[in-house]
């Protein structure tokens, strides 16, 4: 920062001596200062000054420790100044009293004045002499005109004047800019152009303050020149300050420096005075601009609104604007309606099936849900929405009542499956309908033996079961064993809905004592007999009222009016029953309401697996068994001799077609506990006729017998399905299970959950139950209903015992699994991938293994490309079928394993002409199953993939790209990214590959040793010829033939 | 040595084309009998490479027809199996771009259902005809058919590159050296006077040139290897930064001079040992190349040859072996280097710090060599911590 230079003697010297001279400014920075000269010079040379005035900064420089040490002396100086003048004044006794002598010491103190701001003494000669160079003008001046009129406010120390008089020059500057302005603006809408406007608004400023009395009045005697009194506390003339170009003025608004060539010294006031003025102008000269704008605005509008026509034409596109609104509006409010009354339907749907569900499980009235209530009431506020929005929010709340539907739609299904199926059990403990009310009470009378048929409720019962969803089940559990020790305590009052216009009193009390009896055991379940003077309305009745929306509400309070209809309802009974298996009520009742289904298979597209390929279950199957028919052949390929291959195989065939149905693998059977072994189990999986197909195509040995043999089979197959499977929807189901071990190779995870499912809940009685039940029942089995076998507390049989109980047949024709295939979508295909990987891998690389070292000789120096024209790895290729793509897969996967054998059986053990010795041959198997299982078995994916390119060492070292700087981070990156950086380097790689030194300097040999035979040649013959001709020219010629060539 | 005299009489002859080196005394006729061989040779690789173009056209048409549509239905992708049949009507050359090996990456990139992305095959045969065309233009300049020499480089790429460039180079030369100087260093071949074309080649290094002179030529974005800055721009700013450092306009940095590189961020004892491992003048002066290397250096920090450059720079005994002294001697310069606007909580105390690089290090008492050091992962850390105050002061808060 610039400091003030101050002479070393003090502040008066300083003055004496730069006195008249130009000040370096503080305020300005170099490039302003420039500019700052240049309008001062030309100010003055306007004034007729060639001298450029002093000029001092507003800002104060910071003081240094030599200018305190000299202010110090000053100060000395002062303080013994002051002292006389307090004795003076003391001594004179004037008006002053004591206490206001006191402050004047402290304004004068040093301490408290760290800027060298300027310190007006009081008006009395003797402090001239210390006062800064800045105030001693104006103090002189201060002085004349405080001598002149005695008002207080000159007698009064300056601070506070100064202040005032900033406040007085504001105002009046203000008020004469505005003066200026207004004169300037009315002038420019007159017609003038700016310039002249402002030219002429200055002409009469001027002519103004020149004829301001009070401007004349308070000149100074001492500073005559009129014009330029900067000094007096009167803003400046303007004309000075418009007289500088506009330009520059607005460039830098600054320039506070005194255009006033008399007063030398500008006092600080002065100074912020000026600066102040300004900005102001420099303000109002921003507002004239806006104004202008504004008024070019304004009068454009008021053209616009002379107009006419234009009004109307505005006129007309508002009414139609707001007849299309309106129309709009219209139609979207209908549609908007629409949307609300849907989406009020399914509220109420939900509610319904929510209290069908709470009124089967509890006892305490139903509050509903308090968000669909809530939503129920606000929805009509949401047709004022805006379309887009209400769009949003429908779309919304549509998504998520569709899903509480499921969820309510499973968990009434589990209740009411339970109920029905627990009816028998805990007959009276209390259930919570009108119609088990009924029951009840009338089960007081009679011992109930309702049993609508033994195979229905199986039926009924375990059909249902195929289709829990863990969560859901357990969920049922739970809540039924809560209501049920709710229930043992609080059997009280009977509910709202039930207490029906029944005349029911006299049985109440029967029917308590039942209830308490019955509790606690479970009675025989209720027979149908007729004999029996029994109101049984099943549970059923009710899921299957709830189900049905628009009968619903009536059917939760369904009653029977007297004992008379009692026979009546008797009879409908069984019919109830019979309406809940055949219709499936439920699926009904989704498609109403039209979510997905559950059982529905297009759902499969839709999980995050949709990228892989994956089997539908018959092909899938159809692959398995093809495939361990294959596997089963390589085997037996190398363990045993050709000729052993015939009777095996015509053995296994005999087997195959003598016990087709009724001697399946004991594994396959088992298969749902043991899921994992099935992958060997599926070798000896008869195999359909697609796959007796591929083996012939693979293996040429196979004979015409055995593919009969399998035509046969498919054809009983086939047969079997038509048969079993009269409703279309079946055939796949039936299919899948039929050969159920096909889906043994599904996500062994699946699996497991399903295992656990089975031995949870006694899955398999019950479908041991569902064979023996009539193929009638089993038509109804779609029933989502699922949740009965929860409460089946016998133990579940050994899974033996249930074989050996049924016929196989049977059995394979309706395995346990189809429930499940509706629940778990992608159960339902096969996962190509995870299959090669997990289950296809370790049968078949062994035999890749034991191939290659066989064929060593035929395959060395081949590539993965014509290697597989020695031996072709089991593929589906050559089969026309519907699933080409899927196989696409397999095949492929086979190609890559065998080119990858061999690549590595080429490059590590064949490098040299010879066999391989044993232990080579055991090495390289080692070697070739670590590789393959890193390289395509599950951990494939893991690997750390900057790994699996593998670059030259030189490349390794360049890494290009951080590679390794982000090896962390890395694992982080997304798929596309590793792609980038794997692509990179297999560029890398592939060139690398392409251009090996050695291979390099080979062909550059071969081509320098043809060449110089070529040469050799050339020179011999030309030598030759050359002696034959002349021997003498020979030598001569030798060269330039050479260097023609 | 032949070549330096041959060199200005036949610019684009070559001179020592030979594969054996050791044919220095070779006559007249001996060099023209090689030169007619290179030629040769490389009539035959540009013959091959043609071809090879023919081939792939065919090969990727044929690609084409046999396809299966990905699940967005924008990519195509190619089945192993239709590949395969492919590949087995295909010439040897098309075979041969797709080994095994090449085949498995891809479909792992590919990572879906066994297939290749159509336009990752495409992409190989693009950089495969690429890399050959570029070999087939490097052959003149190179030494013999496999290595060539940073100034055979520079010839090249003053030859090929700078005329493609819109916005040409103040200095074509000074150009050349750089992207020379940063190729032969990421290369790690600093030091040596040859590099072998194979490296050169798969290291895409030319690629990346090209992709940066395209991308300044078209004011494309540079692509987001600008890691290797071989445009004009960071050209220049090198450039820049060079002159700046050389006050006194000799064209050299003193060591006086380099005090000032990066604003005296760096680590004084460091900047001196770079004049230690460098190529100086007799004065002890850095050129234009050297410090390109060391530009490189901290640049591409990460890389294997700044490693090493950073580990020569710190072995001050320079045998070889990092140990405890040598980074307790860096750390105490780092220490010293403070600016002076370092916060006072940063006060390093240089046995922890010591102790805490030790770690990093993995450091035992016999120390650390060049090749351990190479391939610790924490090295950029390293080298960063104690090479300049920025890093330092960024490992120092990373928690922060």
């Amino acid at each position: 920062m610039s400091k003030i230079p101050v002479a070393k003697k003090g502040f008066r010297s300083w003055l004496s001596t730069n006195e008249g001279k130009p000040s370096k400014s503080v305020l300005y920075e170099q490039k302003y200062q420039i500019h700052h000269d240049r309008i001062r010079n030309k100010e003055n040379m306007s004034e007729g000054e060639g001298h450029s005035s002093s000029f001092v900064s507003m800002v104060n420089p910071q003081p240094t420790a030599a200018d305190y040490e000299r202010y110090d002396a000053d100060r000395r100086l002062k303080e013994k100044a002051r002292d006389m003048r307090v004795a003076q004044r003391s001594a004179s006794s004037s008006a002053r009293n004591s206490l206001s002598m006191t402050p004047e010491p402290k304004e004068l103190s040093p301490s408290s004045d760290q800027y060298f701001t300027p310190k007006r003494e009081s008006s009395s000669g003797l402090e001239d002499e210390f006062v800064t160079p800045s105030t001693s003008k104006k103090d002189r001046r201060q002085r004349s005109s405080g001598s002149r009129d005695v008002t207080p406010l000159s007698t009064k120390p300056p601070r506070y004047m100064s202040s005032e008089e900033h406040a007085y020059y504001t105002t009046c500057l203000s008020r004469k800019m505005e003066e200026n302005f207004t004169k300037m603006h009315d002038l420019v809408l007159s017609g003038h152009t700016l310039e002249e406007a402002r030219k002429q608004a200055i002409a009469e400023t001027t002519s103004t303050n020149d004829r301001s009395p009070r401007s004349s009045a308070r000149r100074s005697s001492v500073e005559t020149t009129v014009i330029v009194n900067r000094s007096s506390s009167q803003p400046a003339p303007i004309e000075k300050l418009n007289s500088i170009p506009l330009f520059s003025r607005t460039s830098s608004p600054g320039p506070s420096r005194s255009n006033d060539p008399p007063t030398v010294h500008t006092s600080y006031v002065d100074t912020l005075v000026a600066t102040h003025r300004m900005h102001m102008q420099y303000a109002d000269r921003v507002v004239v601009s806006v104004e202008k704008q504004m008024t070019k605005l304004e009068s454009m509008k008021n053209l616009a609104s002379l107009s006419p026509a234009a009004e109307e034409v505005k006129r007309r596109r508002m009414a139609a604007e707001a007849l299309r609104n309106l129309v709009e509006t219209n139609e979207q409010r209908e549609k908007k309606l629409e949307v609300v009354r849907d989406l009020k339907d399914r509220i109420r749907k939900i509610t319904d099936v929510q209290l069908s569900t709470h009124q089967l499980v509890s006892n305490r009235p139903f509050k509903g849900d308090p968000y669909n209530e809530r939503l129920l009431k606000s929805l009509d506020g949401w047709t004022s929405l805006p379309f887009h929005e209400f769009d949003v929010q429908t779309a919304r709340e549509l998504h998520l009542l569709q899903k509480k539907m499921l969820t309510t739609i499973e968990k009434f299904k589990n209740v009411a499956s339970l109920h029905r199926n627990n009816n028998s059990r805990s007959f009276n403990t209390g259930r919570k309908s009108i119609a088990m009310k009924k029951l009840r009470i009338f089960s007081s009378k009679v011992m109930l033996q309702i049993i609508p048929s033994q195979h229905s409720t199986e039926a009924s019962s375990s059909e249902p079961s195929r289709n829990p969803p863990n969560q859901s089940t357990r969920e049922a559990a739970t809540q039924v064993s809560a209501r049920l020790a709710d229930v043992a305590m609080t059997q009280t009052s009977p509910r709202k809905v039930g207490v029906e216009p029944l005349d029911l009193s006299s049985l109440e009390k029967a029917s308590l004592e039942k209830r308490h009896s019955s509790s606690q055991t479970t009675p025989p379940r209720p027979s149908e007999d007729a004999s029996q003077q029994t109101v049984f309305t099943e549970p059923v009745v009710q899921s299957e009222a709830a189900c049905d929306d628009t009968s619903k509400t009536a059917a939760l309070s369904i009653t029977t009016p007297t004992i008379l209809d009692i026979d009546e309802m008797l009879n409908s009974i069984q019919l109830y029953n019979e309406s809940l298996e055949t219709i499936d009520s439920f699926s009904h009742f989704k498609s109403d309401i039209s979510y997905p289904s559950v059982s529905s298979e297009p759902s499969v597209e839709t999980t995050p697996r949709s990228g892989r390929v994956s089997l539908d279950p018959e092909s899938a199957r159809r692959l398995s068994s093809g495939l361990s028919q294959l596997l089963d052949k390589i085997k037996k390929d190398n363990e045993s001799v050709e000729a052993k291959i015939e009777p095996e195989s015509e053995a296994e065939v005999e087997v195959n077609t003598g016990n087709v149905f009724s001697h399946p693998p004991p594994i396959i059977q088992e298969d749902s506990p043991s899921a994992e072994s099935e992958v060997n189990s599926s070798n000896q999986s008869p195999p359909t006729n697609e796959d007796s197909e591929v083996e012939l195509n693979l293996c040429d040995h196979d004979d015409t017998q055995f593919e009969h043999e399998m035509e046969e089979q498919e054809e009983q197959r086939k047969l079997r399905e038509s048969i079993q499977t009269p409703t279309p929807p079946k055939p796949s189901e039936e299919n899948y299970d039929a050969v159920g071990y096909g889906q043994s190779y599904i996500d062994p995870e699946d699996e497991e959950d399903e295992t656990k499912k089975f031995t949870n809940n006694d899955e398999f009685e019950r479908s041991l139950e569902d064979e023996q039940s009539d193929s009638m029942i089993r038509e109804f089995n779609d029933s989502a209903d699922d949740s009965g076998f929860l409460l089946d507390n016998k133990p579940a049989p050994r899974l033996k015992s249930i074989f050996d109980n049924v016929p196989t047949s049977d059995l394979r024709s309706d395995t346990p699994r189809i429930s499940n295939v509706a629940n778990d979508s992608t159960f339902n295909h096969l996962d190509m991938e995870e299959y090669c990987q997990k289950d296809y891998l370790p049968e078949i690389g062994p035999v890749m293994i034991h191939k290659a070292i066989e064929l060593q000789g035929e395959i060395r120096g081949l590539d993965w490309i014509s290697a597989q024209n020695v031996w072709k790895p089991p593929s589906f290729e050559d089969i026309q079928m519907d699933f080409y793509d899927h196989f696409d897969y397999f095949d492929s996967y086979s190609v890559l394993l065998w080119g990858a054998v061999v690549d590595l059986i080429n490059v590590n053990y064949l490098k040299f002409d010879r066999k391989l010795t044993e232990s080579e041959e055991r090495t390289f198997e080692k070697e070739a199953l670590d590789m393959l299982e890193k390289e395509f078995g599950v951990e494939s994916k893991k690997n750390e993939w900057s790994k699996e390119v593998k670059m030259s060492k030189k490349l390794e070292g360049m890494i290009p790209y951080e590679i390794d700087y982000r090896y962390d981070i890395r694992r982080g990156l997304p798929e596309t990214e590793r792609q980038k950086y794997q692509w990179q380097q297999v560029q890398m790689t592939v060139i690398a590959d392409r251009f090996p030194k050695k291979k390099l300097r080979d062909e550059l040999d071969a081509v320098y040793n043809s060449e110089k035979e070529n040469l050799g040649e050339v020179v011999i013959s030309s030598e030759l010829e050359q002696m034959l001709d002349s021997p003498q020219r020979s030598i001569k010629e030798k060269n330039p033939r050479v260097s023609d060539v | 040595m032949t070549k330096p005299l041959l060199k200005p009489m036949y610019p684009t002859l070559i001179s020592n084309m030979i594969a054996k080196r050791n044919d220095e005394a070779v006559n007249e006729f001996e060099r023209s009998f090689n030169c007619r061989v290179l030629e040769i040779f490389a009539d035959n690789r540009r013959l091959n490479v043609e071809e090879l173009k023919h081939d792939s056209e065919e090969f990727v048409k044929s690609l084409k027809t046999e396809f299966i549509w990905g699940e967005t239905g924008k990519t195509k992708y190619v089945p192993i199996t239709r590949l395969l049949k492919l590949l087995k009507n295909s010439p040897q050359s098309i075979q041969d771009l797709l080994p095994h090996k090449t085949v498995t990456t891809l479909v792992k990139i590919t990572n879906f259902n066994l297939a290749i992305d159509i336009t990752l095959i495409e992409e190989l045969v693009k950089t495969v005809i690429h890399a050959e065309e570029t070999y087939v233009k490097l052959l003149p300049y190179a030494e013999n058919g496999t290595e060539i020499s940073s100034y055979g480089l520079q010839d090249f790429v003053s030859a090929h590159y700078v005329p493609q460039m819109i916005e040409e180079p103040e200095r074509a030369d000074y150009y050349s050296a750089y992207a020379v100087g940063i190729i032969f260093f990421l290369l790690d071949s600093r030091r040596r006077e040859n590099v072998y074309l194979k490296d050169l080649l798969s290291s895409t290094l030319l690629m990346h040139l090209e992709l940066c002179i395209h991308a300044e030529n078209n004011c494309l974005e540079t692509p987001d290897i600008d890691v290797f800055r071989f445009t004009v721009a960071q050209f220049r700013n090198t450039l820049y930064e060079f002159r700046c450092l050389d006050t006194d306009r000799n064209g050299v940095l003193s060591p006086t001079e380099m005090t000032f590189f990066r604003e005296g961020l760096f680590n004084a004892v460091f900047i001196q040992r770079v004049f230690e491992i460098s190529m100086v003048y007799e004065s002890g002066c850095l050129d234009f190349k050297a410090f390109v290397d060391l530009v490189a250096a901290i640049r591409f920090r990460h890389t294997m040859a700044s490693a090493k450059y950073h580990f020569e720079a710190f072995d001050f005994k320079g045998d070889g072996i990092l140990d405890e002294d040598e980074i307790r001697t860096a750390a105490c310069f780092q220490a010293q280097a403070l600016p002076e606007y370092a916060p006072s909580d940063d006060n390093v105390n240089i046995d922890i710090v010591t102790g805490e690089l030790k770690d990093m290090l993995r450091l035992n008492k016999n120390g650390v060599s060049s090749k351990e050091f190479v391939n610790n992962r924490m090295n950029s850390t390293f080298t960063g911590f104690l090479s300049n105050y920025s890093d330092f002061l960024k490992y120092e808060r990373r928690e922060q």
